[in-house]
């Protein structure tokens, strides 16, 4: 790993670990008596979701999407599509879509746009970093870990070109 | 049973048809007025009543019967269809009926300058005032179906037939309904079957002409999530001179009718960007209900980049992350 891109700490691993711990304290609270499902969009929510999945004490499902661009044919406009769908149904099930980071919002308003006409009896969207300051439409967030400016951000999934999702900390990068 | 919707820009003469056309074939009127008057009390308590008069977003909350006021007022509209033929204005009525046999959905249209007079002479107000008044008009009535039902109601294959006000009065119009009325009865057929997905309302930017090239880009980041947009569909007035006249306005690049959302893009230099944001901070002041969200042009460059915009490569992962 090429350290030198590495900057300054934003949020050190006891601020994370702190902070998911007043996530999961809270969907312990709002979601009591509940089973919801965790939905982790593929591939920055894998830590924040893993560290808080086993915050919860209460019963809880975990599955995934992934979203990707395509092409058909020449000429042809992209559009985004699912490439990996959730394995399980979410009809009439409470769901919480897990992200670790929201700029523009225009990713998300089509998760839940994809997520909303298999009818699930709730849906809220919780994100460790909100870059509110970037927002193009508005999304209803009910769980954010912190709200962050515009900088370029690597770490517990945030990742350049495939790299640095490892890091336990959230850091600048500088490359 | 006979279902007419009315679906009409402001002034168009729209609500004069409307009512002509239930007198004269004796059939009841259906208004939002008229809901609010008579089916919304039974489930509503005063504040209700208030807020649903206030904003559309409230009739997607819970009524008294459990289910929204949305969905309250379909289902008075469905059942009261069943018993009896009606002539309903808006309401989202050309998409709650979109599937029904025997409804007819008519849009009725006018040109801008005609209607800006009528609008003038019924208020006795100026032009400048006239055009405001039809712009947050027409935009309450396309925010409403947007809200509740997700789509433009500009979209013309909502409707059988488009009438002009430009070129025919309210009789003819009404005549011309009723004729088409009775061939219907001849010939039951609904616009779309049960389920059918309602046809595109956007085909893509292809067709607009755009002032520049970084808003063609953004259109095309729009499209890609299939996030419906309107291109520089209002002006809005920020200064008057001492006659009245607007002596400054601003229109931003895009409206987001899903997210009832303002997107103004700004590639120029910074010295200019200045006078931007003086507009921009005097329309929030002017219309502090009106979401409006500015991309700068760091912000912008770095969207782009985000998005891949002029640098597509096929099931790339495309989260909002860093890269």
């Amino acid at each position: 790993m090429n350290k030198d891109n590495i900057g300054k700490i934003i949020i050190s691993k006891t601020e994370i670990e702190e902070r998911v711990k007043d996530i999961a304290d809270s969907l312990n609270k709002d979601y009591e008596d509940k089973e919801p499902l965790l939905v982790g969009i593929l591939k920055g929510s894998i830590y924040f979701l893993s560290d808080l999945s086993r915050l919860l004490n209460i019963d809880h499902n975990i599955d995934f999407l992934s979203f990707g661009r395509f092409k058909a044919t020449s000429g042809e406009k992209e559009k985004i599509k699912i490439t990996k769908d959730l394995d399980l149904s979410i009809r009439d099930r409470d769901v919480i879509v897990i992200e670790d980071i929201i700029r523009t919002g225009l990713t998300h308003s089509y998760i839940l746009k994809s997520l909303r006409p298999r009818r699930p009896n709730s849906i809220n969207l919780c994100v460790l970093i909100d870059c509110t300051n970037q927002r193009l439409v508005d999304l209803p967030i009910r769980y954010r870990g912190y709200e962050m400016g515009s900088q370029f951000l690597i770490g517990y999934g945030l990742d350049y070109k495939e790299k640095y999702r490892n890091l336990p900390y959230i850091a600048e990068f500088l490359g | 049973m006979l279902t007419i919707t009315i679906s009409r820009q402001t002034s168009s003469l729209g609500d004069e048809i409307a009512s002509e056309l239930a007198d004269k074939l004796g059939i009841r009127l259906i208004t939002r007025d008229y809901v609010v008057e008579n089916w919304l009390p039974e489930v509503a308590d005063e504040h209700d009543l208030h807020m649903l008069k206030e904003t559309s977003k409230y009739y997607l909350r819970a009524c008294q019967t459990g289910q929204t006021f949305k969905e309250y007022i379909i289902d008075r509209l469905k059942k009261t269809a069943e018993k009896e033929s009606l002539v309903i204005l808006g309401l989202g009525s050309q998409i709650i009926f979109k599937d029904y046999a025997h409804a007819i959905h008519i849009k009725v249209i006018c040109s801008e300058k005609r209607r800006i007079r009528r609008v003038m002479n019924k208020y006795n107000i100026n032009h400048e005032q006239a055009v405001r008044t039809i712009d947050l008009s027409d935009r309450k009535h396309r925010r409403y179906v947007h809200r509740l039902f997700n789509r433009d109601w500009g979209n013309v294959s909502l409707y059988h037939i488009s009438i002009n006000t430009d070129g025919l009065d309210v009789q003819e119009s009404v005549n011309l309904i009723i004729h088409i009325s009775e061939m219907k009865k001849e010939k039951p057929q609904p616009l779309y079957k049960k389920n059918e997905k309602i046809s595109a309302e956007k085909s893509g930017n292809k067709n607009i002409d755009f002032v520049h090239e970084s808003e063609k880009d953004f259109a095309d980041i729009l499209d890609m999530y299939n996030i419906q947009w309107d291109y520089e569909p209002s002006e809005f007035p920020l200064e008057w001179d001492a006659e009245g006249n607007i002596s400054l306005g601003f229109r931003p690049d895009f409206y987001l009718p899903e997210f009832d959302t303002y997107i103004e893009i700004t590639t120029m230099k910074q010295k200019y960007v200045t006078e931007k944001n003086k507009k921009v901070k005097l329309l929030q002041e002017l219309y502090p209900d009106i979401s409006i969200n500015i991309v700068y042009k760091k912000d912008y460059h770095k969207l782009l980049k985000r998005f891949g915009v002029n640098d597509i490569h096929k099931e790339e992962n495309v989260g909002e992350k860093n890269e």
